[in-house]
């Protein structure tokens, strides 16, 4: 226990002294948009996880109001932890721990605490909306909140524990063949539209349900476990309650016993002797843009957090190209006078510029690979900095993945959509020439805040892939750019005036132009001084 | 080929790392740089390789100023640092092309020299497997490689030996021999007085940032041996 205490303390001292550094001011803003980002999440889940339940317990189904808050707090852990089975369960410091006299167990509740907390928190925050309307509006006792709120400590073990089964599974497949990175790429991604999928519709879902108390009870019974649980919260069941510390505590134990598995590594011997050396050459900017890409597609953490929008903006793109731009639901819905309006004939040529670079510029606004490009280097940035390499062409390396990685598809996206909604090539040129310049410069904002936060003593990837200050804040300031550059497109397409059109996308093209040439001129003055001051 | 005048460099904090510190290595030579820990020998090499800013003095390697040309300093420069921390994800093959291509050694060139490189300190097996797989000895040895790859005039080494089997190191010794013969220089760490006394044509003793005694190794230490010398200097300049 006491070494334990030592370990979390240290975690906790380090995670501190990453806020206390040099100019502090900007780490303490980075912290309030964390922050802010944090309850925005949490407002929402309890929102949603609320009004469902408040839907239900009108409909007398107060039981079922539990199950469904239970299974989406179960859905949103286990993609957290989807997402968090994809990277390798050892940090730079755990052979130093595992030589220390402190017993594995520790070592391992110390690695597994933060996944842990934060399945609690969103079981929590799932949850806890969930009980108080069952209580409040339904009637029932607070032994049922005081049940429910201790079980909502012990679920996410179980999420815990898929998770972690897949990242041993993952660690397997990674080893031993080509195709883990596909495998756990693939599968995050599914988990990640499950996610999509279900919880924006879950109120609706609710809304629709139009069954017995009693039909409820066969519905949930279809998945026994998850009956089990409610039943335990909702009834007090003394079976279903020792069912539940079962169906949790044990996965608990084997949840540690697969981490501490996983700490000592497993060794697959591959043998790449026989296999023949390439020699093949490229030019210094080539080699190290190569590099770059090799980076990005070698980090299972890096590909999840920025080309997920991609591949869904490609998705939804194909959708709508095949499916012909008349067909989407929510442009049918679409009425003048109360009648369907015909979108074709309705917006003609550069309306469609600023619908579709609505719709890309949210996708661009949520794909950069540059946040943590800098702060991944690491401790190996002495690599670049020994090497006859000009500093700017490391930068732009590292502006040229993300441009590389998401243009392609974007534009070819912009043509499709362009062609589905037979916009014509102005508008089609338009589109592409105002999503690039987009796109550019969220990634120019992704690679400065990745400058001024860099962080290179990182122990583990996925600090800065994933909760690193600069990920943070670029996440925030490109939302808040798609929201200020999509009011314009709006309000162009409301107005429907083709000087209009002309004037605010025109506008917004000359300004982004403007943004970008600024963003550059920091990039190379700025971001060059901070690069070469940095050692890793 | 590498010069250093009166270069001083003090962390933020006011720690000074090196304090007016001259030395000279010229072609041929094999220079050893030796200290207690913390004395300023890895601030020395990192001000050499363009790692770290300095505030005061010049370094010039073959006559080129690394703060006012540093690409081309560095385009006749390798370094070697104490801990080779090289790109995981990469199998050793990948980053030697990498290195290979950023100083345009060409296909024919690269191939003939990774294969004998690679075959004397036997790691040519290893080159297809991830870095990630490699032993702390055979990074090092990759980085030696790297390194050596595109004939350099000039090579920076922080304690090479680190890691290194015997056979490597004898490898390496001979590598570094034949590198200075050809009328190139190298300048390296080193916490092994022994391989110092015995591959050094010149020796400078850092201590606390400055520099207490250099020249050849005759100059040095006379009839005595390297490590009584080193441990009296040191003693001394308390």
């Amino acid at each position: 226990m006491r070494t334990l205490f030592i370990l979390l303390r240290t975690e906790f001292i380090a995670l501190v002294n990453s806020f206390n550094k040099k100019g502090k001011t900007p780490f303490i803003l980075a912290a309030i948009g964390l922050g802010l980002l944090g309850m925005f999440m949490i407002g929402m889940f309890a929102i949603i996880g609320g009004s469902t339940a408040f839907i239900l317990v009108e409909k007398g189904l107060e039981e079922f109001a539990i199950y469904l808050s239970l299974s989406l707090s179960m859905i949103i852990a286990l993609m957290f932890g989807v997402m968090n089975s994809t990277r390798d369960a050892r940090s730079n410091d755990t052979d130093m721990l595992l030589a220390m006299p402190i017993p594995k167990a520790a070592i391992v509740v110390s690695k597994l605490l933060g996944m842990y907390l934060l399945d609690v928190l969103c079981a929590l925050v799932m949850l806890v909306p969930s009980y108080l309307i069952v209580c409040l509006v339904g009637g029932h006792s607070f032994a049922l909140f005081a049940r429910g709120m201790v079980i909502a400590f012990l679920i996410p073990a179980l999420p815990l524990f898929i998770s972690l089964l897949i990242s041993a599974a993952i660690g397997f497949l990674r080893k031993a063949t080509k195709f883990g990175q596909i495998v756990a790429m693939f599968l995050s991604m599914g988990v990640m539209l499950l996610y999509m999928v279900v919880v924006p519709n879950i109120s609706s879902y609710a809304e629709s349900m139009n069954i017995t108390a009693a039909e409820s009870v066969t519905k949930m019974k279809q998945i026994l476990p998850f009956y089990w649980i409610t039943e335990a919260i909702y009834s007090g069941d003394l079976l279903c309650m020792l069912l539940t510390l079962a169906i949790t505590l044990i996965p608990m134990v084997l949840a540690v016993y697969i981490h501490a598995r996983g700490l000592n590594g497993v060794d697959f011997h591959v043998d790449n002797s026989k296999k023949a050396r390439s020699y093949k050459t490229a030019s210094p900017r080539q080699a190290v843009i190569k590099m770059e890409f090799r980076r990005y597609f070698s980090s299972m953490n890096y590909i999840m957090n920025t080309l997920f929008g991609t591949i869904l903006l490609l998705a939804i793109s194909g959708f709508i190209a095949v499916k012909g731009v008349g067909n989407i639901d929510i442009l049918e819905e679409i009425t003048v006078n109360g009648e369907k309006m015909d979108v074709i004939s309705h917006f003609t040529g550069l309306a469609w510029a600023a619908i579709w670079g609505l719709f890309i510029n949210f996708f661009a606004s949520i794909t950069y690979t540059t946040p943590p490009s800098v702060s991944l280097e690491g401790k190996r940035i002495w690599l670049n900095k020994s090497l006859p390499i000009s500093t700017r062409d490391i930068l732009m390396s590292k502006l040229a993945v993300s441009v590389m990685i998401f243009q392609p598809i974007s534009i070819l996206c912009c043509i499709a959509l362009s062609i589905a909604a037979r916009s014509g090539f102005l508008s089609c040129l338009v589109l592409i020439l105002l999503t690039s310049l987009f796109h550019l410069f969220c990634s120019m904002v992704g690679l400065i805040f990745g400058l001024i936060f860099v962080r290179l003593d990182w122990t583990n990837e996925a600090q800065v892939i994933k909760s690193g200050m600069a990920l943070v804040l670029t996440m925030v300031v490109n939302m808040i750019l798609a929201l200020v550059f999509g009011i314009g497109l709006v309000v162009s397409v409301i107005i429907g005036k083709d000087p209009v059109y002309f004037a605010v996308l025109g506008g917004e093209i000359v300004l982004l132009l403007g943004l970008c040439a600024g963003a550059y001129a920091i990039i190379t003055h700025y971001g060059v001084r901070k690069y070469e001051s940095l050692n890793g | 080929m590498l010069k250093i005048e009166h270069l001083t460099k003090t962390y933020p904090g006011g720690k000074v790392g090196v304090a007016d510190l001259s030395l000279e290595v010229k072609a041929g030579e094999i220079y050893g740089f030796i200290g207690h820990n913390g004395a300023g020998k890895t601030t020395t090499i990192k001000a050499v390789v363009g790692l770290h800013k300095f505030e005061k003095g010049s370094i010039t390697i073959d006559g080129i100023s690394v703060t006012e040309d540093p690409l081309k300093a560095k385009s006749i420069t390798a370094y070697i640092p104490d801990n080779p921390e090289l790109y995981d994800n990469l199998s050793g093959m990948q980053f030697l092309n990498f290195v290979a291509d950023v100083f345009r050694v060409p296909k024919n060139e690269r191939k003939a020299r990774i294969e004998a490189w690679a075959g004397d300190l036997e790691i040519l097996n290893a080159l297809n497997n991830q870095v990630a797989s490699y032993s702390h000895g055979m990074k090092q040895k990759l980085a030696i490689i790297a390194a050596f790859l595109h004939e350099p005039k000039l090579l920076i080494m922080d304690e090479p030996f680190v890691g290194l089997d015997p056979k490597a190191a004898f490898s390496v010794k001979k590598m570094m021999r034949e590198f200075c013969d050809k009328g190139n220089a190298i300048f390296f760490s080193t916490h092994v007085l022994e391989v110092a006394e015995k591959l050094c044509d010149k020796i400078a003793i850092i201590k606390d940032g400055k520099l207490i005694a250099s020249g050849t190794m005759e100059e040095v230490k006379g009839d005595a041996s390297l490590e009584e010398v080193f441990l009296e200097v040191t003693e001394e300049a308390k």
